[in-house]
């Protein structure tokens, strides 16, 4: 019995010490460092005339995606609210300018930091209004002759904070710093905060660093946040900070000019520098080009060029049947100057021969002929031009081909007038062929495509670059000379088959006749 | 002002597992109405808060939520206030003759704090419940205060 007595008084004792403990364990109102729920700093500001909430997670190694942004009031046990403009938001801040409006309301924000769709941490907080930090307004401070002026910015409405005006819960307030001096300064203000208002610092001590300091001071909220200062150094008689610095850029871009004017002046006094106004053609560069643009070649037609040959030769006969004087008559035309040349005949590319020189060449035959009534037997150094019998039209000794003939010979133009058909006579004078052609007595004729051109085509072959003396003695000198003149005139024209070759016989003894006559114009040609 | 700012570091920061024990008390705010005579009523009002608020973290010291010496602070600035309201009150009460107002406004203010007292009972002077009427008292506190400076600022027509 007195053991069963004993044992029931020690399990009671040990159940109520388990009672009282257990009691203690859940009731213990001790103090709990790690609340949980408390992993965010809050912060309520007024920021830009907004309320805003910020938070920031304590522990900086939780990087959340985004965030979810709850609250309830402790007046009141209603259940956690949420904010529209808050619910998914990768910012820590949420604005509850218009959601906040109770200013005695003690807030209770919930926030919730998410990545993705895992939730990273809760926290919560408790925000008093008077807890508000007002951030201050933005100024400006600008010198002036006898003062500084200072230039708050307000909103064009006026602030409202917890649905009440901020003029009935905060003054403005301005600290005008001079070295360890503080100033402060209460500017008045009628109304609300709006729009600008400016504010004059008078009794400045000149040259003197002053800086300037604007806030929101309020007795409800305790945080009162001051602007960074804004220093300006006073001196009278400046008007304003820009104006000032406009001033002195002037003043310093004018002395600059002063200088170098000055400088250039001194220079060209001393002779360093000499100015002038004549330069020199090379250093002339109005009509200069940077680069040359080489000519294209002119895109024009190329035209058959006619060479009229115009043969003068003049045969002196003097009644002498000597071999000799006809050797000194030969010999002097060979050495005659003036135009004349012994063969006489030279052509030039058709491709090179431009229309400007065949009008040249045609507005000599007045000169030629004069000179020929001068000096008929004068020759000229050969005019070193190429020869191309292609580019050229029909010999005259091609009058005689046939026309397949001359169709081998490229197509030459049929018609041949080198002078008349009658005068073209194989007869001689004694064997001796000379050929006198004045240079300048060369004039040149487009061939046309037209038929009744190419009737009055002709071909007056240029003196080539030799001359040759087509002097013969006997008929084998003549015919040799032929052969010769052939030969050369083959070498001259390869294609052209000998007989199609003229020679020179059908020159007429008659040519000289009718010196007066001075023109006998055939088929573009003159004949003497 | 200081006690409000000693209440409101009671209060923060509010922990998060204390929101199931919120409670609505019903803040009497029409006792600081624009009634005559407006400044009697709201120092009677702060004289009758101060009184109560003091009695509660004297007479149920919550040494175990927070420290003796900020216990100490609060204790001695609202004894302060209480005393400082009483010696006015006392020398209006010579002059003043219209007394109803004056009586119900401590009346409503009594029963609110009554309404305290008997959650911190309930809830058997909690945690969670101390918090919740620091935060509460703070809250009167500060509504208060808004009168006052409307008073100073002579807004209020007497």
């Amino acid at each position: 019995m007195m053991l069963s007595s004993h044992r029931a008084w020690a399990i009671r004792l040990l159940t109520l010490c388990l009672v009282v403990y257990v009691s203690l364990a859940l009731d213990s109102p001790r103090i709990s460092p790690d609340d949980p729920g408390e992993h965010c700093n809050f912060k309520v500001t007024f920021r830009k005339y907004r309320l805003i909430l910020l938070w920031e997670l304590k522990n900086h190694s939780i990087v959340p995606t985004h965030y979810a942004f709850e609250y309830t009031i402790m007046s009141k046990p209603e259940g956690m609210k949420i904010v529209k403009n808050c619910t998914n938001i990768t910012s820590s801040f949420c604005d509850l300018t218009d959601v906040w409006q109770d200013m005695h309301e003690m807030y209770i924000p919930l926030v919730k930091a998410y990545r993705g769709t895992a939730l990273l941490v809760q926290c919560a907080g408790s925000i008093m209004t008077t807890n508000l930090a007002i951030e201050p307004p933005d100024f400006e401070v600008v010198g002036s002759a006898d003062h500084i002026s200072v230039t708050v910015s307000f909103p064009s409405l006026a602030p409202m904070v917890y649905k009440e005006d901020l003029r009935d819960h905060a003054s403005l307030v301005i600290e005008e710093h001079l070295e360890n001096n503080v100033k402060r300064h209460e500017p008045p203000i009628n109304g609300s905060f709006i729009g600008n208002f400016s504010y004059v610092l008078n009794d400045l001590i000149p040259n003197t660093n002053y800086c300037v300091s604007v806030y929101f001071e309020s007795i409800r909220f305790t945080p009162t946040v001051k602007a960074p200062l804004k220093c300006i150094l006073y001196q009278p008689g400046q008007e304003s900070g820009t104006s000032e610095s406009l001033k002195i850029a002037l003043l310093t871009i004018f002395f600059i000019v002063a200088v170098a004017i000055s400088i250039v002046y001194a220079l060209r006094q001393s002779g360093y520098v000499s100015l002038h106004t004549n330069f020199p053609k090379a250093l002339i560069f109005k009509n200069f080009v940077p680069w040359t643009v080489p000519d294209l070649p002119l895109l024009e037609d190329v035209n058959t060029v006619e060479v009229c040959y115009i043969n003068r030769k003049k045969k002196v006969w003097d009644y002498n049947y000597d071999d000799e004087s006809d050797s000194e008559n030969e010999a002097s035309p060979r050495t005659s100057e003036g135009g004349y040349t012994m063969h006489g005949l030279t052509s030039r590319l058709l491709s090179q021969i431009p229309t400007s020189s065949a009008t040249s060449q045609a507005s000599h035959p007045e000169d030629s002929a004069d000179e020929e009534s001068e000096e008929p037997e004068e020759e000229t150094q050969p005019q070193p031009q190429p020869w191309l019998p292609a580019a050229l039209g029909p010999s005259p000794g091609q009058r005689e081909c046939t026309s397949e003939s001359c169709e081998r010979t490229g197509g030459l133009p049929q018609d041949l007038s080198f002078g008349d058909n009658d005068s073209n006579s194989t007869e001689g004078s004694g064997g001796k062929i000379t050929f006198n052609v004045n240079l300048s007595s060369v004039f040149l004729r487009v061939l046309h495509d037209d038929p009744e051109d190419s009737e009055e085509a002709s071909l007056v072959l240029t003196p080539p670059e030799e001359t040759v003396n087509l002097e013969e003695s006997s008929q084998e000198t003549e015919s040799s000379l032929l052969v010769a003149g052939g030969e050369k005139l083959q070498v001259l024209f390869p294609s052209l088959p000998p007989k199609c070759l003229w020679t020179g016989d059908d020159l007429s003894d008659e040519s000289d006749t009718g010196s007066s006559d001075v023109d006998d114009v055939r088929d573009g040609y003159i004949m003497r | 002002k200081e006690n409000a700012r000693l209440l409101i570091s009671m209060s923060y920061p509010f922990p998060l597992r204390c929101l199931k024990d919120i409670k609505g008390f019903g803040l009497p705010q029409n006792i600081l109405s624009y009634s005559w005579p407006v400044e009697r009523n709201i120092k009677e009002a702060f004289y009758e808060i101060s009184m109560q608020a003091f009695s509660i973290f004297s007479r149920h010291s919550p040494i175990s939520i927070w420290k003796e010496e900020f216990l100490a602070q609060i204790k001695s600035g609202l004894s302060e206030q209480k005393e400082h309201l009483k010696r006015c009150l006392e020398e209006e009460k010579k002059q003043s003759k219209n007394m109803q107002v004056i009586q119900q406004s401590k009346l409503a203010l009594r029963r609110y704090f009554q309404r305290i007292e008997n959650y911190l009972k309930d809830k058997k002077y909690s945690y969670c419940a101390w918090k919740i009427v620091a935060v509460e008292i703070k809250r009167c506190f500060s509504y208060f205060l808004k009168f006052t400076e409307l008073l100073r600022e002579n807004q209020v027509s007497f």
